[in-house]
């Protein structure tokens, strides 16, 4: 044995020591190209199932076989409910003025802090004649502000948020009021509110606020909300009322004195699956243009190779078909089954959407009161086989108002499409909220994988 | 090695491999992982352990949740958990050879469980018959692979002198 061999188990060892930091935080993190030797080993230990054909019944699943591997959500009962609930949220009230133009989000464009996008890229809708005209209007979601439309050079509509700056352009600055959410005789903070920087915890901040010391963080009075107060100066097409989030203070509350004010968005820019642009009074540009709901899916039929048992604490899936990537969707009827976990070459491993480690952008819809666009983490399932989720970005107060309610994917790139089931919240367990169960998937069910048409 | 795995994997294709060497991904059959980690640890030189964790690891990545890297780290620690035993214990003895089989796979079923925090499922998933078949064949398992793989690839073996 060379000298170098006999020291190799301690330089082994020292590399473990030095890996362990990203190990233990990260285990679940792939390395690149990691999906072709996961492929590999499929392929060398199931070289008979990779022969196999995948038999497709298309017409269980819904799918139109006469045009093509198509697929439309419409007919899913719940995708009825999550467009009844959406265009209750997104389209004009009756005291309102002007008219609303509804924006579906193709995807994501950048990676600011924290991997949330510094922009959306939105879809044009059928018959729209002049999408250059929406630029700079203003665009909301729910009764948030969610930011301004921009058009690109190409041509291309763009959702830029209240918080990120285009270059060239001076930041948008806000006129807001924030009021507690608590019943009580509070103060009413008057503030500028602008982009905060980048090493700051939340992505707006407050520039100046009147009264500058009054607290807000005691639990008779938190949360306080931020809304929009009219300014004929600084944004005179943006309604008074509109929702710019929680304000978050920080500084000493034992002495009760601020040192500084942010404003935390009550939406997960990740999850946003459409958006209602703000049109001026009298424009004609909503004319002739149909609501986005009607989309076809572009899907392909998968088949099970494997399943993990039971016992096992997280289910796995090995499936084989089409030519999905890691973290696409696979859905049946409408309701979304499973996600992968890594794909390659039509093979792929899928989890259940409740798998730890997993994000999945969501729409969380209550039996009462506005849709919200969060971002919901897998927390495995219970005893039961309940599927357990997390949503950081939801308030601690408002947990039980979900109870009974449902979740609907959000929207997150090509492959996986917005308005699929992702369950009903049966409880809400000390910030756990517990999905119904999924329904039962034995070998050679029919399930479909792939993303909507850009 | 790289003679015989070609053989190996047609082998392990055409016979489900994953049924044999994951025991169905935890299920009630033996630990064929932990075995060839434990005798990794007690017989096989260290350039030669290094590719089969790689290997080991490349295939419960694909199978199990975690990564590449995190499967590699697990596998490797109880390796390098393993190989001074080959020093305190005369390794030749069934019964330690049983009982070193029993700690790396109990080992690695617990290392993942605790960090991945699976519900800590892994080590029932496996159960109790799952682990009295992988003590069962490490007797087995030695001679075997003495057998298979060429004196090259092991160390030499250590001089036992009777009292």
């Amino acid at each position: 044995m060379s000298r170098f061999e006999s020291r190799l188990p301690w330089l082994l060892a020292l590399a473990l020591v030095l890996s362990s930091p990203w190990v233990l935080r990260e285990p679940r993190r792939t390395l690149p190209y990691e999906d072709w030797a996961a492929f590999g080993v499929t392929l060398a230990l199931r070289p008979l199932g990779l022969g196999m054909e995948v038999l497709a019944r298309t017409q269980d699943a819904g799918m139109s076989p006469e045009a093509g591997m198509t697929y439309t959500l419409e007919r899913a009962p719940s995708f009825r409910r999550y467009v009844e609930v959406l265009e209750k949220a997104l389209l004009p009230r009756k005291k309102e003025r002007g008219e609303r133009l509804l924006l579906p989000v193709r995807g994501a464009l950048g990676r600011g802090a924290g991997g949330a996008p510094r922009a959306l890229r939105l879809v044009g809708p059928p018959g729209l004649s002049k999408p250059q005209a929406l630029s700079g209007l203003p665009a909301v979601f729910g009764e948030s502000y969610v930011g301004r439309i921009e058009s690109s050079s190409r041509g291309e509509l763009r959702l830029r948020f209240p918080w990120s700056t285009a270059k060239g352009r001076s930041p948008e600055r806000l006129i807001a009021q924030a009021r507690s959410q608590r019943p009580g005789d509070f103060p009413v903070l008057e503030m500028i509110v602008e982009p905060a920087g980048p090493k700051d915890p939340f992505p707006l901040r407050v520039a100046l606020a009147n009264p500058a010391q009054a607290q807000t963080w005691t639990p008779d009075r938190y949360p306080f909300w931020v809304r929009l107060a009219s300014s004929r100066e600084l944004h005179p097409d943006l309604p008074a009322g509109l929702l710019l989030g929680s304000l978050e203070d920080v500084g000493y509350p034992q002495t009760g004195f601020v040192l500084r004010r942010y404003v935390r968005p009550l939406f997960d820019p990740r999850a946003l699956p459409v958006v209602a642009v703000l049109l001026p009074q009298g424009s004609r540009l909503a004319e002739g243009v149909t609501l986005p709901w009607d989309q076809e899916l572009r899907t392909t039929p998968v088949e099970i190779l494997w399943r993990s048992p039971r016992r096992l604490g997280a289910l796995r899936f090995l499936l084989r078909g089409g030519s999905p990537r890691g973290g696409d969707a696979v859905f049946s009827g409408g309701k979304l089954l499973w996600v992968y976990d890594w794909a390659r070459e039509g093979v792929g491993m899928a989890v259940p959407a409740y798998a730890r480690g997993g994000r999945l952008p969501a729409l969380a819809i209550p039996l009462r009161g506005k849709p919200r666009a969060v971002l919901l983490r897998g927390a495995g399932r219970d005893a039961l086989g309940h599927g357990l989720f997390t949503a950081p970005s939801l308030p601690p107060g408002g947990w039980k108002l979900y109870e009974g309610g449902r979740f609907f994917t959000g929207v997150a790139g090509r492959g996986f499409p917005a308005g699929l089931l992702i369950g009903k919240v049966l409880a809400v367990r000390n910030g756990l909220f517990v999905l119904e169960k999924e329904p039962g998937a034995s070998r050679g069910l029919f399930v479909v994988a792939g993303g909507r048409e850009p | 090695m790289i003679r015989i795995l070609p053989f190996l994997l047609l082998v392990l294709g055409a016979f489900r491999g994953e049924l044999f060497l994951l025991g169905r991904a935890l299920g009630p059959g033996p630990d064929i992982v932990g075995l060839i980690l434990c005798y990794a640890g007690l017989r096989l030189r260290p350039f030669t352990t290094l590719p089969v964790l790689f290997l080991l690891a490349l295939l419960r990545s694909a199978y199990l949740p975690g990564g590449l890297l995190f499967h590699f780290w697990v596998l490797a620690l109880v390796y390098l958990l393993l190989r001074p035993m080959g020093r305190f214990f005369v390794v030749e003895r069934l019964p330690i050879q049983m009982g070193l089989a029993l700690v790396a796979s109990m080992g690695i079923s617990a290392l993942t469980a605790l960090i991945l925090w699976e519900g800590v499922l892994f080590l029932p998933a496996r159960g109790v018959l799952g682990f009295a078949m992988t003590v069962a064949l490490a007797p087995g398992v030695f001679p075997l692979l003495d057998f298979l793989l060429p004196l090259r690839l092991r160390e030499a073996p250590r001089k036992v002198f009777a009292e």
